[in-house]
């Protein structure tokens, strides 16, 4: 899942960039591929997980479960919450998480103490609230009736709404990098929002998107690296269908796709670590698609989970699976698989 | 009541030449002239609960289908369930959608008097339980009546039940067919349609979609021909009069799925290919050309098309083109999810679901202005958009009618709200406006400041 936190990702960029240095200078991929060992799990029910420092932040329908994975083979339930509506989407920004919950809207949690999760704030958008990405002080959500709605979180106590962009589609997924926010509508689009600028709220739409694209296939959700590989190239995933659709969105104006890979099970979830993209790939387990050429991306490991894969983190040298019948409605089922990751 | 049938005709052949008569009659889902209304000062621009309503009276029950109108008699179904039944949500979401019935449900059909509000009759059609699913925001009586002036013709698509009523609320006759659900068990909607001597229903469903013709007279079943234009449709069928023949036009749904002609005896005359994924607006006829499109946010294949009359075989557009000898013009992304269009002078208004007006030429398709957000405070809206004196208005599902400048330029004049959830689309004729929400109708007209 691409809501892994920035701070995950800041680690892979380290791990990547060290490897560039002491190895090939290649992007991040060089020596044996990775070797995964199941040491632990986690009892669901669970549908998402997002994974940082010693919690990983689990959602399954309207429950938020924080749960202590410092030891993964005794992982451990620490706290939750309970949202009115289904959990669509997380955004860490710790100790806030910032929560896309349906027709609640936005909740921003506080887990200072993640025994006792606490709602700060809440703003209801206009239909489903279904992800939510933070550029500073801004909340992006993505809303099946507005499109993508700003909402000014800088006092999370009150947030405010600032204005939307309607997407033509049915929007599903936002994440953003630095002061960029990119989102996906179903079936086709993606748009890239560049908020490095004071928005104009007089106009009746100010949020226009840099770029948008309109034949992006399977885009249901979207993960976007951090920053750049050392090559330049700035990843991001769409998944949500057959193939793992990779682009460039270095040049906020003009993202390229780079290539549209088929991935064996098809593309449930998908997250970037590096030049890596970890895919739940539903019956096909775990696919891990080497990007270090992105216009040629390659599978360089699996894992067959015992039961269909629909989500997945990384987060230090450890890959958690969520496993759970694949449908277009969650089943109100799940449980965590924990991967070792070994090269 | 014959007056008013002459009347009527009178107004059809007049409607050829773009001259409206008044609207005396409402006798089906968008009345006779697909939402408009000739000008009438009476009508009302503006109203709330306490201001120009004439009366308001309480409807039992749940149901979207529209009033239809004749002389004193405002007719509409609705569903009675024994137990409280979950409240639709507004707006286009997913996973909330499909549900099935928390109680045995009575079939309703309700005749209230144009004058007064008051209930004149009520007649229970049938009881029991629901077969089938339905969207959280359909209803087990979405379908519009229709009437020729002396009888009432209704049709449940939940139950599989066709029936006449005369207009004291005798039941003549009733037929049942088959009970088939829509695709992803959304529950049907689609309106019967009358012609002539012939009631037609439409049932497109995931087992063998039909068109079917009966004698209204006596309910027989004339013909029946099996269709394959998808099992996501929920628009009426519509009568097509023009020099060369009279054709019913019917809607399709997917890629496959066709706006379809037909001749009056079910032969198929012409088709076009290529439709939403879901295909819920009418289609209409306006300025000598039809207009049908269908759209489904959720897919990449919104399309619109203005269509000339004399087609025959496939007439589909070909990869790269954009019309041909009969399609006068199309737009690939116009296509509407829930609300039907409308044509308001030389314009064609797109009211999206989402709350956005657009408008084109209605003989070219040429972009007068694009995506309007109608209001940042509006919901959605699936009631379709009618018009008069001036101006569009845009009934939200929040129960707001949105009031717009008619024109190249977008205004929004106004908003009269209600505070009652609304998708019914309204009925207006005689200086008043008939509008259902989801527990009332309403008669609506300018009153004197007392």
């Amino acid at each position: 899942m691409r809501t892994a936190g920035t701070p995950m990702r800041s680690r892979a960029m380290v791990r990547c960039a060290v490897a560039a240095l002491v190895c090939t200078g290649s992007p991040s991929v060089v020596g044996q591929a990775p070797t995964f060992t199941p040491v632990g799990s986690i009892p669901g029910p669970v549908d998402q997980v997002t994974v940082q420092g010693r919690y990983a932040y689990l959602a399954a329908d309207h429950a938020f479960r924080i749960v202590d994975v410092s030891a993964p083979d005794a992982a451990k339930t620490v706290g939750a919450y309970k949202f009115p509506e289904k959990i669509w989407g997380i955004s860490l920004r710790l100790p806030l998480v910032y929560v896309a919950a349906d027709f609640f809207g936005l909740g921003i949690l506080d887990v200072s103490d993640p025994a006792r999760p606490s709602l700060r704030g809440s703003i209801k958008t206009p239909g489903q609230a279904k992800g939510v990405a933070l550029v500073g002080t801004t909340a992006l959500l993505t809303d099946h009736m507005s499109g993508v709605d700003f909402v000014d979180v800088s006092d999370v106590a009150k947030p405010a709404s600032l204005g939307s962009f309607f997407l033509d589609g049915y929007a599903r997924d936002v994440a953003s990098a630095g002061t960029r926010a990119y989102a996906v509508d179903s079936p086709t689009g993606l748009y890239v929002f560049d908020l490095s600028k004071p928005f104009d709220l007089s106009k009746d739409e100010p949020f226009q998107p840099v770029a948008s694209q309109q034949s992006v296939t399977g885009s249901r959700v979207i993960d976007v690296a951090p920053a750049p590989l050392p090559s330049g190239i700035h990843l991001a995933v769409m998944a949500g269908g057959p193939a793992l659709q990779v682009y460039d969105v270095a040049d906020a104006k003009i993202p390229k796709k780079l290539a549209s890979f088929p991935v064996p099970g098809g593309t449930q979830r998908a997250t970037l670590d590096g030049a890596l993209a970890y895919v739940a790939a539903a019956a096909e387990g775990l696919q891990v698609v080497d990007l270090s050429t992105p216009a040629q991306p390659r599978i360089i490991a699996s894992y067959k989970t015992p039961s269909p894969a629909r989500d997945v983190a990384v987060a230090d040298g450890h890959v958690y699976m969520v496993m759970g019948k694949v449908a277009t409605r969650y089943q109100g089922d799940g449980e965590i698989l924990v991967l070792r990751q070994s090269r | 009541m014959r007056r008013w049938t002459i009347f009527a005709c009178l107004g059809s052949i007049v409607l050829g030449s773009v001259t409206l008569v008044a609207t005396e009659q409402w006798p089906q889902f968008r009345g006779p002239n697909a939402g408009v209304i000739p000008d009438d000062p009476r009508l009302p621009d503006t109203w709330s609960e306490t201001e120009n309503v004439v009366w308001k009276t309480p409807i039992p029950g749940m149901g979207w289908s529209s009033p239809i109108v004749w002389d004193d008699h405002i007719i509409i179904t609705s569903a009675i369930s024994e137990k409280r039944e979950k409240d639709p949500v507004p707006g286009l979401y997913d996973e909330h959608d499909h549900i099935k019935a928390e109680g045995n449900q009575r079939w309703m059909v309700y005749d209230i008097d144009f004058k007064t509000g008051a209930i004149r009759w009520e007649r229970e059609l049938h009881s029991g339980y629901p077969p089938m699913l339905r969207h959280i925001k359909n209803s087990y009586a979405s379908e519009t009546a229709v009437t020729d002036g002396e009888r009432i013709y209704v049709y449940f698509g939940s139950i599989g039940l066709v029936a006449a009523l005369d207009l004291k609320g005798t039941v003549v006759w009733t037929q049942k067919v088959e009970t088939f659900n829509t695709s992803t068990e959304l529950g049907p909607a689609s309106s019967p349609l009358l012609y002539k001597d012939r009631l037609y229903i439409l049932n497109d469903n995931t087992k063998q979609s039909f068109l079917a013709a009966y004698d209204k007279r006596t309910g027989r079943q004339v013909w029946r021909v099996p269709r394959a234009n998808g099992a996501g449709i929920w628009a009426t069928p519509i009568i097509w009069e023009h020099d060369r023949r009279t054709e019913i036009i019917t809607m399709g749904s997917g890629p496959n799925g066709s706006v379809q002609a037909y001749d009056l005896d079910g032969k198929p005359i012409w088709h076009v290919t290529g439709m939403s994924s879901l295909s819920i607006p009418t289609p209409f006829v306006k300025g000598g050309l039809l207009y049908a499109g269908s759209g489904y946010p959720g897919g990449d294949l919104r399309p619109v098309y203005a269509i000339r009359p004399g087609a025959n075989g496939d007439v589909s557009l070909k990869p790269g083109q954009t019309s041909n000898d009969y399609i006068a013009w199309s737009q690939p992304l116009l296509g509407t999810y829930n609300t039907s269009t409308l044509v308001y002078g030389d314009h064609y208004y797109t009211l999206l679901d989402r709350g956005f007006l657009l408008c084109h030429d209605a003989k070219t398709g040429q972009q007068i202005y694009g995506r309007k957000r109608i209001s940042v405070e509006s919901g959605g809206f699936t009631s379709s958009p009618w018009a008069y004196n001036g101006r569009i208005f845009a009934l939200s599902e929040d129960g707001d009618t949105f009031v717009i400048q008619a024109g190249p330029e977008f205004k929004l004049l106004g908003t009269n709200r209600l505070g009652d959830m609304a998708m019914a689309s309204p009925a207006a004729l005689r200086g008043s406006l008939i509008l259902r929400t989801r527990s009332a109708i309403y008669r609506i007209a300018r009153q004197e400041r007392r």
